[in-house]
């Protein structure tokens, strides 16, 4: 199958005070259509740059200095700011981290929603706002009439996290980056939200690169994992090779402290079931 | 628990403030604009028989003259009323022309930062070190005495005001997650600095324009006490002071009742812009 995009050999390096550091070294990276590539790593490990680094939204202090990011058949490390930002805004979607901020406060969710379809898809306001209730609808809001009349505050996380999700999906984008989408939800939340993106990534095929420092979330909705640590890939692999003969000595660290977390969560679920009685 | 207590109640005191600040204000608004229909006497009609007539709840007091008159007779409420009008007027022009000057240079400087910022930044700190009575005082004397002349003064030097605050609120702003979001979407830089950053702002805004008119009316009385606002027949406040100064051991009045008309002012717009700040803020912020 066609390879969505295609990183090669990728130095990314930061500027500090005078001083230049190399955070991402020779990445090498493919993603398919209809794939879910899971991005693993410890805080730190450059996992969000390089999500960054795809969407051209580096901080300016940093620059890649060596490689290339391959988007279909555009080379976007080559292109200028304006014509990689229009092809990137296009194509190329994001679910971000923290739902709690990345919605502008003072604006209605159905506006914020708006913007998206009308710059992209060229919609009038009317079928733009229409657009909007069905894709809160596709993504289980219930009375999304309402919702989309509504200011962020008045949601709440898992709500948030779901009206971002409808906007990256909303352009039907080639790609989407999800960084972390989960961490900021609360447990119960966070099943839901991946099955939710799990569902509409399933329906749409479109590639999802997914990044976070969870085995387990990994393990739930990835296809393909590479491992990252210290800004270099360690490990690639196909998400059941990666459970069953992980490769990479971190990567065994890694499952290692991910199990022992879960069985920790098992004795935790005990408790769970089994509450103390309620107190009047 | 106790936290969400004392928001609650800075919230509601905060509503108070709005709501005694506002009438203040209103009451002045209203005052202004209608000053023909309410005030009892023409301000500069002289009656030179019954001058330093003393307000009416003193002694020798006439009570067609409600708060008493000048040194010529005229009607001093007649004359705070009319004063008023020109308070107002400047207070409202000046301080939006102000608002509207700083708050494009505030959210340019730090929007877009670089060299751009580095130049408006810095000329707001020369802008800030020079005495800004003084530099109202020449600005006039250059410019020429007049209505206009406050304004232009009153502009000119409290545009740094606004572009100070709007300016540090567009660096927070800028580095919002929204932002980000925004960019990823494909917005151009115009439009988030219009769409999503200036509403981010307004609420400032509002409360730092009711701020700056309580201050151009101090600015006015100012100018007009040293007798370069407009001319000097028609009544304002400064000028009433400046008039009342001579005669303050004969007859107090003349010059404590225009002081007191700019205290109340002051206090209302102040109180209207601090009760709008902490009503504005919660509901931007939670």
């Amino acid at each position: 199958m066609k390879s969505v995009l295609t990183i090669r050999g990728l130095n990314l390096e930061i500027r500090q005070n005078g001083r230049q550091s190399t955070v991402l070294r020779k990445i090498n990276l493919d993603i398919r259509r209809g794939q879910v590539h899971g991005l693993v790593g410890e805080s730190g490990a450059g996992k969000s740059l390089l999500g960054k680094a795809v969407l051209g939204i580096l901080p300016s202090s940093s620059s890649i200095s060596r490689g290339s990011i391959h988007f279909g058949s555009d080379e976007l490390t080559g292109l200028d700011r304006n014509r990689r930002r229009l092809l990137a805004s296009r194509y190329i979607a994001m679910i971000p981290q923290d739902p709690m901020t990345s919605l502008n406060p003072v604006r209605r969710v159905g506006r914020q929603m708006c913007d998206v379809l009308r710059l992209h898809k060229g919609l009038r306001r009317k079928s733009a706002q229409e657009q909007a209730v069905q894709l809160l609808n596709n993504v289980q809001i219930r009375d999304p009439l309402r919702v989309i009349r509504q200011y962020p505050f008045e949601l709440s996380g898992g709500m948030r996290q779901r009206v971002l999700i409808a906007m990256a999906f909303s352009c039907e984008p080639d790609l989407i980056i999800a960084d972390e989408p989960t961490t900021a939800l609360d447990v119960t939340v966070q099943r839901q939200i991946l099955r939710l993106i799990k569902q509409l990534q399933t329906e749409s095929g479109t590639a999802l690169l997914f990044i976070t420092h969870d085995l387990g979330v990994v393990a739930k909705i990835c296809d393909f994992v590479s491992v990252i640590t210290e800004g270099r890939i360690v490990e690639q692999q196909a998400i059941e090779k990666l459970f069953k003969e992980p490769q990479h000595s971190y990567t065994r660290t890694l499952l290692a402290t991910t199990s022992e977390y879960y069985q920790y969560d098992y004795r935790m679920s005990d408790a769970a079931r089994f509450p103390p009685p309620e107190t009047a | 628990m106790s936290d969400r207590h004392r928001a609650d109640r800075k919230f509601r005191g905060g509503r108070l403030r709005v709501l005694i600040g506002g009438s203040i204000v209103l009451l002045l608004i209203l005052s202004a604009a209608f000053a023909p229909w309410i005030a009892p006497h023409d301000p500069l009609e002289q009656d030179l028989i019954s001058g330093l007539l003393p307000p009416f709840w003193a002694d020798g007091h006439n009570s067609v003259f409600l708060l008493g008159t000048d040194s010529l007779g005229r009607d001093l409420l007649s004359r705070l009323i009319y004063g008023a009008r020109v308070a107002v007027l400047v207070a409202i022009i000046a301080a939006v022309l102000a608002a509207l000057l700083g708050t494009v240079l505030g959210l340019l400087a730090g929007y877009f930062g670089g060299a751009l910022d580095t130049i408006i930044a810095r000329m707001v700190d020369v802008w800030m070190a020079f005495p800004p009575v003084l530099l109202s005082i020449v600005l006039v004397a250059v410019i020429g005495t007049g209505l206009h002349a406050v304004i232009i003064a009153i502009v000119v030097i409290d545009w740094t005001r606004f572009c100070r605050v709007i300016r540090a609120e567009t660096l927070v702003q800028r580095e919002q997650e929204y932002i980000t979001s925004a960019v990823t979407i494909g917005l151009g830089r115009w439009k988030i600095l219009w769409q999503e950053i200036l509403p981010n702002v307004f609420p400032l805004l509002i409360t730092l324009l009711t701020l700056e008119m309580g201050i151009a009316i101090i600015v006015e009385a100012i100018l007009s006490f040293v007798g370069l606002s407009v001319s000097s027949d028609q009544a304002t406040w400064g000028g009433l002071i400046q008039e009342g100064r001579q005669y303050v051991h004969q007859a107090w009045w003349v010059m404590t009742l225009p002081v007191g008309c700019i205290i109340v002012a002051v206090l209302g717009f102040n109180a209207l812009g601090d009760g709008l700040r902490s009503q504005l803020d919660p509901i931007m912020k939670r």
